[in-house]
């Protein structure tokens, strides 16, 4: 799966959490610093791995360590897409 | 500076008949408001709670026309109701006639509500004393009012009730010092209280139980004019027999705790979204759980000391 983060996100952040506001659909999130960490990572301009992204965060991990990562990260992705504060992209054949 | 003149200086008969027929126009804050109403109950009221508010004229630039009128028709002698209207236009249903000075003050909310997008808005009551503002956000029920009407009385400069404005530009407060609504309870309660109070009548059986309007003081509505930058959120919670209770809020969810309670957040965009961060930044957050009143009165002392 090929992800980008939506452009034009405003952030404020607060210790352990970030506020995230959307001008593209109007609305704003709390979202826990691991979650904000993901969005971080993502770029705007270009699409990125989902593997790829979580083998950034999975590095140095041991076998059983990663498993449960990727199930969390897999998490994280899944409600940015819920909050449209990323796409997917179809890979082009 | 010009003396301004103010609607006590009016005889009862000279309000009643300027409301009756060209209206009557008066600065609540930084808003004009031109009131039409040949209501009896609305003179009285309007005479007694809006005394100390400046008195302008038609010729001054007018922000909303507002009227309390009987329908036509049955409704205007059977059971009769009356319904407000903002230049000619009635957003709610109708209510009984004996409602006249609550829906006009309700009606007088919506106007600020739907227009004063210059303004984030927040549904609050905000005081100032010792130069630093407190705005406390609550939802209805919670104790706001009574909570704000107790500040009044004891010292505290009261800004709003109902509802906090803050400016987009700088981030000031602006007053509006408007009367402020009891319900059930707390009329009582402030009734007792050992200093002078004026209210308005005492209105049965609307949809928020018995509501009466706690004239402003006369120095609240003096320094009107005066802006102030917010010091301290505090969401208060009323609770029989609790024991006082102040804990410090996360500030991102005193965030999104401000956003829930704002009128205009979700039509202003990144305006709001940067009005409430700058708030949030430059303000110390507190929940506050109480039942007694010494305690809470010496908690917010404490708090502006």
């Amino acid at each position: 799966m090929h992800i980008t983060k939506v452009n034009n996100l405003r952030i404020k952040n607060f210790n352990d959490q970030v506020i995230v506001f959307d001008p593209n659909t109007g609305q704003t999130h709390c979202l826990d610093s691991n979650v904000n960490e993901i969005l971080n990572y993502l770029p705007t301009d270009k699409p990125c791995q989902s593997s790829q992204l979580k083998q950034f965060f999975m590095q140095d991990c041991l076998n059983d360590e990663k498993a449960m990562l990727n199930d969390y990260i897999q998490d994280m992705i899944d409600s940015l897409l819920k909050l449209k504060l990323i796409h997917t992209h179809c890979k082009n054949a | 500076m010009p003396i301004k003149t103010t609607l006590n200086s009016l005889c009862t008969n000279e309000i009643y008949q300027q409301l009756k027929n060209d209206g009557l126009v008066i600065a609540v804050g930084p808003f004009v408001f031109c009131i039409k109403s040949s209501l009896p109950s609305i003179a009285s009221n309007v005479e007694k709670i809006y005394g100390d508010f400046q008195l302008l004229s038609h010729d001054d630039l007018i922000d909303f026309y507002v009227s309390i009128k009987k329908p036509k028709g049955l409704r205007r002698f059977i059971k009769p109701q009356i319904n407000f209207y903002c230049d000619d236009y009635s957003p709610f249903l109708p209510l009984p006639a004996s409602q006249a000075f609550p829906l006009l003050e309700w009606g007088m909310n919506w106007c600020i509500a739907q227009h004063a997008h210059h303004y984030l808005l927040l549904h609050s009551a905000v005081l100032e004393k010792n130069g630093k503002s407190v705005i406390l956000p609550a939802q209805s029920g919670s104790g706001k009012s009574t909570l704000c009407a107790l500040l009044a009385l004891n010292g505290w400069r009261l800004l709003s009730d109902e509802m906090a404005l803050i400016d987009l530009q700088n981030c000031q407060l602006h007053a509006l010092a408007r009367p402020i609504s009891l319900k059930n309870e707390s009329i009582d309660v402030i009734h007792k209280q050992a200093c002078e109070t004026i209210f308005g009548e005492v209105v049965d059986d609307t949809n928020k139980g018995t509501i009466s309007h706690l004239k402003p003081s006369t120095f609240s509505v003096q320094q009107v004019e005066k802006t102030t930058a917010p010091f301290a959120i505090i969401f208060p919670k009323y609770q029989a027999e609790q024991v006082i209770c102040i804990e410090s809020t996360d500030k991102a969810a005193a965030f999104m705790n401000i956003i829930e309670n704002s009128f205009n957040y979700s039509i202003l965009g990144e305006a709001g979204f940067q009005a409430v961060a700058e708030l949030i930044d430059n303000t110390q957050c507190h929940t506050l759980t109480y039942s007694n009143t010494a305690e809470v009165l010496a908690f917010f002392e404490e708090l502006v000391s």
